[in-house]
């Protein structure tokens, strides 16, 4: 199998549709993972590859499907010798890398669980072969991707899903489709230049709020019998959230990626969960 | 107008943030369809009108937030008044909590204060702990708005003077400023309205003493017993301040018809105004303001200071002063004949009594959302004991229309809590009924006896004596239902018999099955050498080509990734005997047991539910074996299994695709037991209005049909084994013994013929529908345990 590896200077630039690629550079910046959901073909692939020149590092990129194992991700052992797999190759380099789980929801169970050990604050890979335990660098980063739509019947566990910081990409505003197009069509760059934002560093992080509204959460969850919310955000997703305000991100953004997406994607529920948001964020 | 109709959903997710209970929106305004009424019975029910005035949709929804926090909060901040009863020491009377709560709805002064408070309260509960929900709230409450609601305390009165209810306006301007109208405007508009001429000196004191009550130092620690306190507080100082006026006490008149009478009553005085000897009455005032004085300095110099400062010492230095101006007033009127002051003293109460301001305010901002309601939030019993399973809703197939939420499903682990029976259920029922009533005839009583204007009946004893005879009664309808409840708790189980031999047996062949199970997988990357393919590889490496190290094979178990659901109809019909003294059920529990007994030895995951149930609000499902249990835990449950009641399938497919679904396996089964025929009767609301809603026939079929088809689209494989009943063909009469008219024989033997065909055809071609080829007509229930067994192993290694 083999790995993409470079950092190509090919490919359109990215425009974004609304926050997603703050959140991105945020996430990079406080070492969260990040999950990006969206239907086929809005750029969710093209937003990684332009993570990747903008950050001036490889990607690493696993399409799962169903017979992705944890060997592909990790690595065995051949006659030859040890071959990486795609997890421990992005993890050599030493100035950090973008490895890309595409597809995530395809992926057997077992697979993804290798993973989860890098999602959460130890950021290590054990590879038992051959007893050897990876370190992160601070700037790799672990990006995965996946289509609620179609996935219905194979969806991502919520113990995956609340892993990751998600941000939804939806289709894009038609002027931006456009733009997007016509830049296919002509082969031009686009002309509008990507500034990343600049936070300002919070101070007084409403961490009671931020529990409280955890608290509520877990009350709905409990209430709702055909909600189909089944769980509370755990523990790891409010302590994330308040290091995104922390970081500078909008109150309801940093909610939003790191609270509510990872728990539903139903927009009427978003919205729902987002009015209760409201009771003590603007 | 912005409709309340689009914000349902939200706003019902919102309240249960506040709760934790599940609930349900309800627009007062519009009759409730029977199926909404079903799914409330177990949910909070919070009221919200129509529809609103306001600017803009954002206005619109702030303003129904606002209402569905200050409602459901009420569980989160100690709002949910229990029975008690509360003493007003002053007025020395006791006071109901309802007088608080119900009497508000009519107007009364001490009601309308309570709920003022009570809002209050809660909005600074919701201020102090939802900040930017606060200010939203304050933001849709402030456009409800009307100068004219301060107005209305204004009045003329006989002589066309203006009169002006100085609590009522007092009352109404807190009420507006909690909801965030600003205080400015509010002060700018109540120094626009003239003074009253007895109670206009005090306006600023009332304002104050209502504004101190309203304002909670820390909210977030008081409870609505704070509210009742504080407004029975309110009630002292009121009857303080009229009794130093001077004035009737304005306290007991609770109600608009409470106020006519009263006004009866003055009539009454002043019909005999002239038999009083204004001398002896003069005398007697006087004395009377000598008592209060004296009273009043003891206090002061016990220097006893009430917390919201109403007996504080410079209140009752000023109504020393008041007393002394009255008493003044009283020598110079001495021996003059022209003011009655007995009369003068009824009309001024009643003058104060209802407050209409208050009250128009409340109806601007709730509409028709009943003021009880607002205060008096009722947390269904169900809830806070969940005595019984797990509850929740699933949709079903009425007339072709997939409505949502229809019936509601109850989930039972048959070893922790055992469904009553119907004979107890509606055993209870009756009970229960006959202790609301007994309650609400003793409340009744107890009304008579605590009223103040108990002389109007004659028959004080007699009421107290029925009163104590209903009380004596209840009690001993509790203890039979007590009872009731404790004879179900021992009900009896039922052995069931197990075949020691049968279980080896069952484990042999499985096993036998199992190893053609493995197969080889060759090109692997890892697992034991393929020296075969090594030496290609080799070879080709040494020709310098290159090709993938996949020299390796596994054996591999043959992926049997199976999850399966068996369903069993408990349903009355299944309690039929079948054997020699042995009732289907018996078969259909052995072949349960068997089932599982075998899915375990094949590594299988397996399930096995039962259900049964009476009523679209009462389908029961008996969790007998969940995926992760072991077979002996069935085998505990199978023994506390009976067949009774209807049975309604739809609810019961519906229930078991979704525990299937939530099951990660490649191929998922679902297996259903029993004689398909679905039907099922209401008779829980007997009520007049109420349409019950029958399950049966055509109707039935579809459902079941369509819930079949739900589970196919998951991905599920229905699997059905029908228990043919060996009375189908049972003749039947089709005419009366001395028919009517002409008789075609013809005719009728055609009709017959119809009848037989479809009868026939329903029930194949339904099978057919529901499970394509998947299905096996049963017609001698012993054979039960193999056919399930054989069908469950032919299907799953198809």
């Amino acid at each position: 199998m083999e790995h993409k590896d470079y950092i190509s200077d090919k490919g359109i630039d990215y425009i974004p549709q609304g926050d997603e690629l703050d959140v991105a550079l945020t996430c990079y910046n406080l070492k969260f993972p990040l999950m990006l959901r969206g239907p086929t073909g809005v750029g969710k692939t093209t937003l990684v590859t332009y993570l990747s020149r903008y950050l001036q590092k490889p990607l690493i990129e696993e399409s799962c499907n169903e017979d992705t194992l944890a060997a592909d991700l990790i690595g065995r052992n051949l006659p030859s010798g040890w071959l990486d797999g795609s997890a421990t190759k992005s993890l050599r380099y030493e100035d950090g890398a973008i490895y890309y789980l595409d597809e995530l929801g395809e992926a057997r169970q077992d697979a993804i669980v290798v993973v989860h050990s890098l999602t959460d604050d130890r950021r290590t890979l054990e590879v038992r072969a051959h007893d050897e335990v990876l370190e992160s660098p601070d700037e790799w980063m672990l990006i995965a991707s996946y289509n609620p739509l179609y996935q219905l019947q194979n969806r991502v566990k919520p113990s995956t899903a609340q892993r990751f910081v998600t941000v939804d990409i939806p289709f894009p505003r038609s002027d931006i489709e456009g733009e997007i197009v016509e830049s296919f069509l002509y082969g031009g760059k686009v002309e509008k230049e990507v500034k990343q934002k600049k936070f300002k560093k919070r101070d007084n992080i409403p961490i009671n709020d931020i529990v409280k509204l955890a608290n509520d959460y877990r009350k709905v969850a409990k209430s709702s019998d055909s909600f189909g919310l089944r769980e509370g955000p755990g523990t790891r997703l409010v302590a994330r959230t308040a290091k995104l305000i922390e970081y500078g991100l909008p109150d309801l953004l940093a909610i939003e990626v790191g609270m509510i997406n990872p728990l539903t994607y139903d927009p009427e529920q978003k919205e729902q969960m987002f009015d209760i948001a409201k009771k003590l964020f603007r | 107008m912005v409709s309340v109709k689009q914000f349902l959903p939200r706003l019902q997710f919102f309240a249960e943030s506040f709760t934790g209970y599940p609930v349900k929106i309800l627009i007062p305004s519009e009759k409730e369809s029977e199926e909404e009424l079903v799914q409330v019975q177990d949910s909070l029910k919070i009221y919200v009108p129509r529809e609103v005035h306001a600017k803009d949709e954002g206005t619109g929804f702030n303003y129904f937030k606002g209402l569905v926090a200050l409602q459901s909060s009420a569980a989160l901040y100690n709002g949910i008044p229990k029975e008690e009863v509360f003493n007003i020491s002053k007025i020395k009377r006791s006071r109901n909590l309802d007088d608080f709560i119900i009497e508000g709805e009519r107007g009364g002064l001490i009601p309308l204060t309570y709920q003022t408070i009570e809002l209050s309260r809660r909005m600074q509960c919701i201020n102090e702990d939802y900040r930017v929900l606060g200010e939203d709230m304050r933001y849709g409450f402030q456009n409800m708005f009307d100068p004219r609601l301060l107005k209305k305390s204004k009045k003329a009165d006989s002589m066309n003077e203006p009169v002006t209810n100085e609590i009522d306006l007092a009352l109404t301007s807190a009420y507006w400023k909690n909801l965030g109208v600003n205080p400015r405007e509010i002060q700018k508009i109540v120094d626009g309205i003239p003074r009253d001429k007895q109670l206009g000196i005090l306006r600023e004191e009332v304002q104050e003493v209502l504004g101190r009550l309203v304002k909670f130092n820390s909210p977030l620690n008081t409870s609505y017993r704070d509210s009742v306190e504080r407004a029975s507080d309110f009630a002292q100082y009121l009857y303080d301040l009229t009794e130093d006026m001077g004035m009737g006490s304005i306290l007991h008149i609770k109600t608009i018809e409470e106020y006519s009478a009263h006004s009866l009553e003055s009539q009454k005085i002043k019909g005999i105004e002239y038999k009083i000897d204004q001398e002896d009455l003069h005398d007697k005032l006087i004395k009377n303001i000598d008592s209060r004085k004296k009273e009043l300095t003891a206090m002061l110099d016990e220097n006893s200071e009430s917390e919201i400062g109403l007996n504080s010492k410079e209140n009752i230095i000023r109504r020393l002063s008041i007393l002394d101006e009255r008493r003044k007033n009283l020598q110079d009127l001495r021996g003059s004949r022209t003011l009655n002051i007995e009369q003068h003293r009824y009309f001024d109460a009643e003058r104060y009594a209802m407050s209409e301001g208050a009250s128009l305010s409340l109806r601007t901002v709730f509409q028709d959302v009943s003021r009880t309601h607002l205060v008096k939030l009722e947390v269904p019993e169900r809830l806070e004991e969940q005595e019984y399973g797990n509850i929740f809703h699933l949709p079903e197939l009425r007339d072709g229309m997939l409505v949502p939420n229809a019936v509601r499903v109850i989930i039972y682990d048959l070893r922790k809590d055992l469904p009553p029976t119907e004979q107890q259920i509606r055993f209870q029922l009756g009970l229960e009924s006959e202790i609301s009533k007994l309650e609400r005839e003793i409340a009744e009583h107890n009304n008579k006896i605590h009223s103040d204007i108990n002389y109007i009946y004659d028959n004080l004893p007699q009421i107290v004596k029925s009163r104590d005879q209903a009380q004596r009664k209840m009690d001993k309808v509790q203890k039979q239902l007590d009872k009731s409840r404790k004879i179900h708790e021992e009900m009896a189980r039922r052995d069931m018999e197990t075949d020691a031999g049968l279980t080896r047996r069952i484990e042999k062949e499985m096993e036998a099955i199992k190893p053609s199970a493995r197969s080889i997988v060759r090109n692997c990357f890892e697992g034991e050498l393929d020296e075969k393919k090594f030496f290609e590889w080799w070879l080709d490496e040494k020709m310098g080509g290159n090709q993938l190290p996949n020299f390796y094979y596994q054996w591999q178990k043959r992926k049997r990734d199976v999850a399966s659901v068996l369903l069993i109809d408990a349903s009355q019909s299944a309690e039929r005997l079948a054997g020699d003294d042995k009732s289907i059920l018996d078969f259909l529990k052995q072949s349960a047991y068997y089932f599982s007994l075998g899915a375990d030895f094949l590594e299988d995951k397996s399930a096995v539910l039962a259900y049964n149930g009476k009523g679209y609000r009462n389908s029961r499902i008996f969790l007998l074996k969940d995926f992760s249990e072991d077979p002996r835990r069935l085998e505990e449950r199978l023994e506390l299994l009976k067949g009774e009641l209807n049975n309604r399938d739809g609810s019961a497919i519906r229930y078991a695709t979704q525990l299937l679904n939530d099951i990660p396996a490649k191929t998922r089964f679902l297996f259903h037991l029993g004689d398909m025929q679905p039907s099922d009767i209401e008779y829980e609301h007997r009520s007049p209005g109420f349409e019950t809603y029958r399950y049966e026939g055509e109707g039935a079929f579809a459902d079941v049909t369509h819930a079949f088809n739900s589970a196919r689209s998951y991905g599920i494989i229905p699997v059905g084994i029908c228990i043919k009943k060996p009375d189908e063909q049972k003749p039947k009469k089709t005419i009366s013994e001395k028919p009517k008219g002409k008789l075609n024989l013809k005719v009728l033997k055609k009709l017959k013929q119809e009848k037989a065909k479809t009868n026939n055809i329903m029930t194949d071609e339904i099978l057919k529908q529901n499970f394509q080829n998947n299905y096996k007509i049963v017609e001698n229930p012993i054979e039960l345990p193999k056919v399930l067994r054989d069908v469950y192993v032919r299907t799953s290694f198809q």
